[in-house]
């Protein structure tokens, strides 16, 4: 019975040598852009298993550092939208895309788990929104436009008076 | 006889007085040439270096090639916690991790089924058994930092201790559970 238990216990351990080897580049994702701005980034998914990888992005509105149970809100609750594969095979390339629509820092992970074996890792997001100066000038120039228009209707209306 | 030695002698000094001055023509014509070509080598150089006052150097310079940083880690698929007996706790199992990418990084176990009532989430977690990263730790608060390796292309062995204690497990257990699993994964990510 001894002897059974002792062939038990090294087949279990047996198992806990095996391990799987997975990797993700580029490991920070640092991205800049302006309001509405799609921000893309090519990142690469390996493992030297056969294995489906599963994508998800957690967000932060602080500097987490890598602190994972930091990262607990959706891209949708700070108002960011991601777009991209959710399932890739080893060695396989996608484009991560996010778009803001306020302005600010985010701060967030790219996590890829392992369809088997219990392994997850992430890449960091860092990403910094800025004034959409473009809209901006069309919101300045229709202003002028608008100014310049009433302005003439107020000198039509006095010439008329005038003249009447 | 003497007579004619004489004027052998004056018309030997004629011709040396007229071979001495085609000489003279012929060596000064030289030394004239010699100047010139001196002179334009001299003006050549002069002109080619005055502009700028500048040598032009050349050699082949090759940039320093980018490595992009890369997350990677080699972590076990199963870990077998030993026997534990209701409201005791099990043996310290050594988990071993390697880092093999670029960065530092900090792994975080996490449980899958974050129940209450899961029986692992009674494990613990603690760096090193003495010193400074001795702090127990149960899951959900801890999370292990890893260097990166020493060198490219290298490797990170590190470890920490895990284990299952049910000493504060209130829950009943009404018979044994033989290969109880859950999932637990190991997120990592650089710091």
């Amino acid at each position: 019975m001894k002897i059974l238990s002792v062939i038990l216990i090294i087949i279990l351990m047996s198992f806990s040598v095996h391990a799987i080897k997975i990797s993700v580049e580029p490991a920070h994702i640092n991205l800049s852009g302006r309001i509405g701005e799609k921000l893309c980034q090519e990142v690469k998914v390996s493992s030297d298993e056969k294995t489906i990888f599963l994508a998800d992005d957690k967000w932060s509105l602080n500097n987490e550092k890598g602190n994972f149970n930091g990262y607990d809100l959706t891209s949708g609750e700070i108002g960011l939208a991601t777009e991209y594969r959710k399932t890739f095979s080893s060695g396989d390339k996608f484009n991560f895309c996010v778009g803001a629509s306020e302005v600010g820092k985010y701060y967030g992970i790219v996590l890829f788990k392992t369809s088997a074996g219990n392994a997850v890792i992430g890449s960091l997001v860092k990403i910094e929104v800025g004034e959409n100066k473009e809209r901006d000038l069309t919101i300045l120039s229709g202003m002028i436009m608008i100014s310049l228009a009433l302005c003439l209707i107020l000198g039509l209306m006095i010439y008329y008076r005038r003249r009447s | 006889m003497a007579g004619a030695r004489q004027n052998l002698w004056t018309r030997s000094s004629g011709s040396e007085k007229i071979f001495k001055a085609c000489f003279a023509i012929y060596i000064m014509k030289y030394i004239g040439l010699c100047a010139g070509l001196f002179l334009m080598v001299c003006l050549i150089g002069v002109v080619e270096a005055a502009p700028n006052a500048t040598v032009e150097v050349e050699a082949d310079i090759y940039a320093k090639p980018t490595i992009p940083d890369v997350i990677s880690i080699e972590v076990p698929n199963h870990v077998y916690l030993g026997l534990v007996n209701e409201s005791d706790c099990g043996n310290k199992i050594k988990v071993y991790m390697n880092n093999t990418g670029n960065v530092n990084i900090s792994v975080t176990p996490v449980l899958i089924n974050q129940s209450a009532d899961n029986i692992f989430q009674n494990l613990y977690f603690q760096t090193r058994q003495s010193g400074n990263l001795s702090a127990v730790k149960r899951i959900g608060s801890y999370s292990f930092l890893m260097e990166k390796p020493s060198t490219e292309g290298g490797k990170e062995s590190d470890y920490f201790y895990m284990w299952l204690d049910l000493t504060d497990y209130m829950t009943d257990i009404k018979s044994n559970m033989i290969g109880k699993k859950d999932n637990l994964l190991f997120v990592a990510l650089p710091r």
